[in-house]
């Protein structure tokens, strides 16, 4: 039976080989992808374009807008005359943040008479406008209590809030998306490879030697599997390799548990593409069907957005999606240091998943010779 | 000429059942699964509360803190020991201690809580550190002006705060126009698919053996999925304004002229990718890498590109989704003008001219099949030591 597999195995490396565009195509796609997003999202949210109206042009309301200008977050941009001209640069997009000093600032601040600022945001860029008036807000309140009282930070920082954040102390996006970056390609090209195999022959009419080979389903559909398995842990290791290396994401857990898992995982995967491949006349087809998968499977799975954001039903259905199970396994390794104790009912549920999956693939591949 | 083969192209769509599926349904069905799941806006995180001081302050800052629409506490512990497992296991987001002697003011001193915050999901992450942050820092300036009678806990300076386009800075306001851009990429796709069929079914060969000219030939498959295209426009423009709640508020003619020449533009790059694609599959491959993975990081839609390195901006300007989205959401949810927008119109225009240019160039009317290259040497000899 071994030997059976490792031949179809075997042909199915040949044929891999013999296509030059395909592998190319996925190492050298797939590192561009991940540098890309490394780059587009390695840094936080910063420059954001301000634009100040100074009403009272005192040396407080200067210092209050050098404060704002020294921030990595904002950037002042623009003074203006005038509310409106705010509104107008806003759309135009030139400002996502305004802010309007009132006449008498400096005089109301340095009296502890608390004047009032007036931030206006561009709500079309919500998520820089988010951190544009978080950002402002803690610099005025810091120039605030310098003007007034003569306070800086360290007088009186205990008196407020304490805020740790863990695993991700700097909060960097990256850390959260080329994890799962990386594992939504290893994985895409494996489902693809995959799904190929069967439909290939199928298109090439070569299906009925398979099936008339004194082979059981179950040595082909292995075989079948065991090339794009080779394909899809080479992968897993460069993306994994450069997420870290290059990339500088932490892998604090244990990397045999990932690595053992990430075989888990990824014969779930391969099961679902093999039994696509069944199911589609064509390589196209089978394509098709893939990229339809991958974009839900990107959708459930908390790839972009974490999964406890959306809907309870969402959530619900998003548990038989094995990649959801995946990001949480890859995140809680690399970043967390958490063990099998915890992620067990993830990797049961991988487990299941693929079971299930191979068993529909193993009662599917007989029936379906046109 | 061009007519015929666009004739026939539009037959083929309509005959096609996954192409017409992905021209016609699968904009809208793609959209309503990415609204829905897209979301950032944070509700409810759960929240873990380790209540040290157990007084009326105490309980009156965790009421306060689950009241807010953003949080709610899930657990109560007893020791701070614990979290770190709850965050390990995902049960919690974040915890907040708070002192034994919270609530007891004096002028020198007010006890502070202090909040721990997984920071795994960053975007998350950031929203709940804001709002306990502000409902703690507003809770004990309130508790430490009633007990001392004074208003030395006020924040020096008062802001006050307007918000334009989107009031609740709703993240779905924001990703709506941004995804348009992503959903109009599919007519492309089965743009790149449809040049790659027909020189795999070798229906190529009759179409060179036509008098037709490769830029005749070309327009005309490009048109019926520009047709289609704006079709997707205006269906998903509706969808925005009647399920999604993301009002349109420019001008509609204004707004079909940018996504008009932003079909054109990536439709384009659809069929260089279709004439440099020898079959189907490669076509598919090069397409997803091209049109929906970038724009969906790049085009501002989830990461601002202000922020993104001058490198990475470059290159973003030279796909026609950038732009695109830069201008159809101003027109779409600011209302701006057309002639603010310009620069996008003039580089929207360059784009598809170039496209349309470069695929005429490499597209050579000759059948010159992948098939019938011979393979190089080094291969055959490998081939047969392995056999």
């Amino acid at each position: 039976m071994i030997g059976h597999i490792i031949t179809i195995a075997w042909k199915e490396l040949l044929h891999l080989r013999k296509d030059r565009f395909l592998i190319p195509v996925f190492v050298i796609g797939g590192i561009l992808e991940l540098s890309l997003i490394a780059w587009a999202t390695g840094q936080p949210i910063d420059n954001i374009p301000m634009a100040v109206v100074d009403l009272d042009q005192s040396p407080q309301s200067e210092a209050l807008i050098d404060a704002l200008d020294a921030s990595d977050t904002l950037t002042h941009k623009q003074t203006v005359s005038s509310v409106d001209k705010v509104y107008d640069l806003m759309q135009r997009n030139d400002a996502v943040l305004g802010v309007v000093i009132p006449e008498g600032y400096g005089a109301a601040v340095t009296a502890g008479e608390r004047p009032s600022v007036r931030l206006i945001s561009n709500g079309a860029e919500a998520v820089q406008a988010t951190e544009a008036e978080r950002t402002a807000q803690d610099i005025i309140f810091r120039q605030g209590m310098r003007d007034a009282y003569h306070m800086e930070p360290a007088d009186y920082e205990s008196e407020l809030p304490k805020v740790t954040v863990k695993y991700n102390e700097d909060l960097k996006r990256g850390w959260y998306t080329l994890p799962a970056e990386s594992g939504f390609i290893f994985y895409i090209f494996t489902v693809i490879l995959a799904s190929l195999a069967i439909s290939r022959e199928r298109e090439r009419g070569t299906y009925e030697q398979l099936l008339v080979m004194p082979y059981r389903s179950i040595e082909v559909i292995l075989g079948k599997a065991l090339a794009p398995m080779l394909v899809g842990t080479s992968l897993f290791l460069a993306m994994m390799g450069l997420t870290v290396f290059a990339f500088g994401v932490p892998f604090r857990g244990s990397f045999i548990l990932l690595l053992v898992i990430a075989l888990l995982y990824l014969m779930a995967e391969m099961n679902k593409g093999v039994l696509m491949s069944i199911g589609s006349r064509t390589q196209l087809q089978a394509m098709l069907l893939v990229f339809v998968l991958a974009i839900v499977d990107m959708i459930f799975s908390g790839y972009a957005v974490a999964v406890d954001t959306m809907p309870p039903a969402i959530r619900t259905l998003s548990n038989f999606v094995p990649i959801r199970h995946w990001l949480i396994i890859v995140r809680g390794v690399m970043l967390k240091d958490v063990g099998l104790s915890v992620l067990w009912p993830h990797v049961a549920a991988i487990l299941a998943i693929g079971v299930v999956y191979a068993t529909i693939t193993a009662s599917q591949y007989r029936r379906h010779t046109d | 000429m061009m007519l015929a083969i666009a004739r026939k192209e539009f037959i083929h769509i309509l005959r096609d059942r996954g192409t017409f599926l992905l021209v016609t349904i699968g904009p809208l069905f793609l959209m309503v699964i990415f609204t829905y799941t897209l979301t950032t806006d944070v509700k409810e995180a759960p929240l873990a509360v380790i209540d040290l001081a157990h007084n009326d302050a105490s309980t009156a800052l965790i009421d306060r803190l689950d009241a807010s629409p953003k949080i709610h506490v899930e657990r109560h512990l007893a020791s701070a020991d614990e979290t770190d497992n709850l965050f390990k296991r995902g049960e919690v987001v974040a915890a907040v201690v708070i002192p034994a002697d919270y609530g007891q003011v004096s002028l020198t001193r007010v006890p502070q809580v202090e909040a721990i915050i997984d920071g795994t999901e960053p975007i998350s992450a950031e929203t709940v550190l804001t709002e306990v942050y502000q409902i703690a820092d507003a809770h004990s300036r309130e508790l430490a002006g009633d007990a001392l009678q004074s208003d030395l806990f006020e924040p020096p300076i008062y802001t006050t705060q307007e918000r334009l386009y989107n009031d609740a800075l709703s993240s779905k306001v924001d990703f709506y126009p941004g995804l348009m851009g992503m959903m109009l990429g599919l007519p492309a796709i089965a743009l790149s698919l449809s040049l790659a069929r027909e020189r795999e079914n070798g229906t190529l060969e009759q179409l060179m053996a036509t008098p037709i000219a490769k830029r005749a030939l070309l327009l005309g498959k490009l048109w019926p999925y520009l047709g289609f295209g704006m079709v997707d426009v205006y269906a998903l423009l509706a969808l925005g304004q009647w399920v999604y709640d993301v009002p349109f508020t420019g001008n509609l003619l204004a707004y079909s002229l940018i996504a008009f020449l932003f079909m054109f533009a990536s439709l384009g790059m659809g069929l260089v990718v279709s004439v440099i694609a020898r079959t189907q599959q490669v076509a598919v491959v090069i397409a997803i890498l091209v049109f929906f993975i970038p724009p969906f990081f790049m085009s501002g839609t989830f990461f601002p590109v202000d922020a993104m390195p001058q490198l990475v901006q470059l290159e973003m300007m030279s796909l026609p989704a950038t732009h695109f989205v830069t201008a159809g959401k101003a027109i779409y949810l600011q209302g701006t003008a057309l002639r603010e927008l310009w620069l996008q119109v003039v580089l929207l225009t360059v784009i598809s001219v170039e496209m349309l240019e470069v695929s005429t160039f490499i597209f050579r009317k000759k059948v010159v099949g992948g098939f019938r290259r011979p393979a190089p040497p080094v291969l055959t000899t490998k081939e047969n030591a392995l056999s």
